[in-house]
């Protein structure tokens, strides 16, 4: 569905890319996830495979058709959410999916149908101004499915949400891998994407770092870890020993010998742990 | 034309909650007010008073004076014109003799208004000698059929062209620049829409707004004495033509903020015809070429004449200059707002 080669943005007055000669390939029907710390290159990628950004150095293909080439057509497959909300304020939700859909020849779904799968059916006559940020992020998405895209393009597409509506949301999107959707998933969620997506690359200063499916990820860069809760002059400590270094199983002896220990259980390494391990920081 | 009718519904709800109708139709009202209610049909300021003083022996001017067109106050010497002078700043002061006339000036006339006066003045008092010097001018009226407009109708012409120019260019910016701080644009941008779509939305729903402050303010000013046909063609494309040039140039700044200036100089410039239409004698060349010289004229035209030439001449230069206009419009929305990502 897209292939990737080699691409680099660099923006103007920068001295850095902020993509650095990075490739992946995206089945059809398939959830990739792009993750990475704010300023990764996450949203750059999103822009120029939505042609929002234009490609500066290395290959797209989408369909087997380059991107410089794609037409309208193009535009009819897509649909697209945003990290920040970007609608019409004075326009009410119901007529924000309305008169977005009406820009689209191919048919469309019902936009009192798309509003009640983000909870937001009984507010689809309030002008877009008087939502709060979480139910504009919810119709933003809203507006990105209301084509019925076969490639969709979702940036941080739960951030900010409560449980139940970001729920919601997760499940909207995998029925939309069900009926045979691709989805370009771009976050810094990593129990988001460890759930929902098929594939995953970490991006870290522009480049990918590490490329597979979640499982596989934990298998070849995670070690089983041991949580340990213990007493320490009275007071309840918790700490994460990784087995496969020698420094913290040391550790994990003299805990086991010096403290009252409370709780100990082995789990498996966080898709977020393995990002620290690998790129030196943290996601968030 | 589905794509088209959608977006021009964003436009024309935005354009709605924004107000922009009601802004309109108060303007019109508001107008129509101040031309039938408000501004004279006559002015002052179009006639001078004359003081005169009647030195000849037995007086032999003053009744000839008293009924002529002029509107001429008699004063009994040179003291009383000069006192009558300095409280009225419009008015001359003319001392009458057997040997000849003695024009009393403000000051502030400039050498060419002196002389005209002075041959105006000449003529009137070989007339009132019967030397009957009128007949040794051949006279030629330039449009028989045209009306004198009263001052509140000749006001008409002016606040018909300023409301097209001025608030059709500041809407189609505001709309533009609404966009941009909402970021629907991004989202226009990601759709199989198009620019076409987008700019032809923008117009029309600007042309709309023109059309219904041109309709209504006509109504209540002319009422059916009028040439609509003639007027809402005018107003339909000199919308038209202003909504573009406002698009063209929002589309290089990112606020309203920073396009204010570029607007305040843009409605100056496009208030210097009005000057040439109130006096004549400051017709400077370059004004012509500023689209509400033509749409002020052409409108003048319509109310006054019978003949229409100048408007239908004024038509097809519109049509000339959107049709310029319009691709230049595309290709730089095209690349500058469409395609290119503002950071």
């Amino acid at each position: 569905m897209i292939s990737v080669q080699n691409l680099s943005h660099k923006y103007p007055g920068n001295s850095d890319y902020s993509v650095r000669g990075i490739s992946f390939d995206i089945g059809k029907g398939e959830i990739f996830g792009f993750l990475g710390p704010s300023g990764a290159g996450k949203s750059t990628v999103q822009k120029i495979l939505t042609g929002l950004l234009k490609k500066q150095e290395g290959h797209i293909l989408i369909e087997g058709t380059e991107i410089d080439l794609l037409n309208k057509d193009f535009f009819e497959k897509i649909g697209v959410s945003f990290e920040l909300p970007n609608l019409y304020e004075k326009l009410t939700g119901y007529e924000n999916l309305k008169y977005y859909a009406g820009l689209f020849s191919r048919k469309t779904f019902d936009p009192l149908q798309v509003l009640s799968w983000v909870g937001l059916e009984n507010d689809a006559h309030k002008k877009a101004s008087a939502y709060s940020k979480g139910m504009k992020q919810r119709l933003v998405f809203a507006r990105a499915v209301i084509n019925d895209p076969e490639l969709l393009f979702l940036d941080e597409p739960i951030s900010g949400l409560d449980p139940a509506t970001a729920l919601s949301v997760k499940r909207v999107i995998t029925d939309f891998k069900d009926r045979g959707k691709t989805i370009f998933l771009t976050t810094h969620n990593m129990f988001l994407a460890d759930e929902i997506c098929d594939n995953i690359a970490f991006l870290n200063e522009g480049q990918i770092l590490a490329m597979d499916t979640p499982k596989k990820l934990k298998l070849k860069y995670g070690s089983y870890s041991v949580n340990v809760e213990y007493r320490k002059d009275k007071k309840i400590l918790t700490e994460l020993f990784f087995l496969d270094k020698d420094e913290e199983k040391k550790r994990l002896k003299e805990v086991i010998d010096g403290y009252e220990i409370i709780t100990m259980h082995s789990r498996e390494a966080t898709l977020e742990e393995i990002f620290i391990k690998l790129a030196g920081r943290g996601l968030n | 034309m589905k794509p088209f009718f959608s977006q021009f519904m964003i436009d024309l709800i935005v354009a709605r909650r924004n107000m922009f109708f009601i802004i309109v139709l108060s303007i019109a009202l508001l107008y129509s007010m101040i031309v039938n209610f408000v501004i004279p049909s006559k002015t002052e300021s179009y006639s001078i008073n004359f003081y005169i003083l009647d030195a000849s022996v037995n007086a032999k001017y003053k009744q000839a004076l008293m009924s002529s067109d002029y509107k001429t106050f008699t004063v009994s010497s040179l003291d009383s014109i000069k006192e009558s002078m300095s409280k009225d700043k419009s008015a001359l002061g003319l001392v009458l003799k057997d040997d000849g006339i003695e024009i009393v000036f403000q000051g502030y006339e400039s050498l060419q208004q002196r002389n005209i006066i002075k041959s105006i003045f000449s003529v009137l008092y070989d007339t009132l000698n019967n030397q009957n010097s009128i007949a040794a001018y051949k006279t030629t009226v330039l449009k028989k059929s045209a009306k004198k407009l009263p001052l509140n109708m000749k006001m008409i012409p002016v606040l018909l062209a300023t409301d097209i120019i001025m608030l059709g260019f500041m809407f189609v910016a505001a709309m533009i620049f609404q966009e941009k701080k909402e970021g629907g644009l991004y989202a226009y941008r990601v759709s199989p829409c198009g620019t076409l779509n987008y700019i032809l939305s923008k117009v029309i729903v600007n042309v709309m707004i023109s059309v219904l402050f041109g309709v209504v303010f006509l109504f209540f000013t002319l009422g059916f004495k009028t040439n609509y046909f003639y007027f809402l063609s005018m107003i339909f494309l000199g919308a038209f033509l202003i909504s573009l040039l406002g698009i063209f140039l929002a589309q290089f700044y990112s606020s309203l903020n920073e396009f204010i200036v570029v607007a305040l100089i843009f409605n100056a410039v496009m208030a210097l015809p009005v000057v040439s239409y109130f006096n004549p004698l400051i017709d400077i060349q370059i004004f012509k070429i500023i689209p509400s010289y033509s749409l002020i004229y052409a409108s003048d035209e319509i109310i006054s004449s019978v003949k229409n030439s100048y408007t239908l001449n004024t038509l097809l230069n519109l049509f000339i200059q959107i049709s310029i206009f319009f691709p230049a419009t595309y290709f730089s929305v095209r690349k500058t707002l469409i395609k290119k990502v503002i950071l």
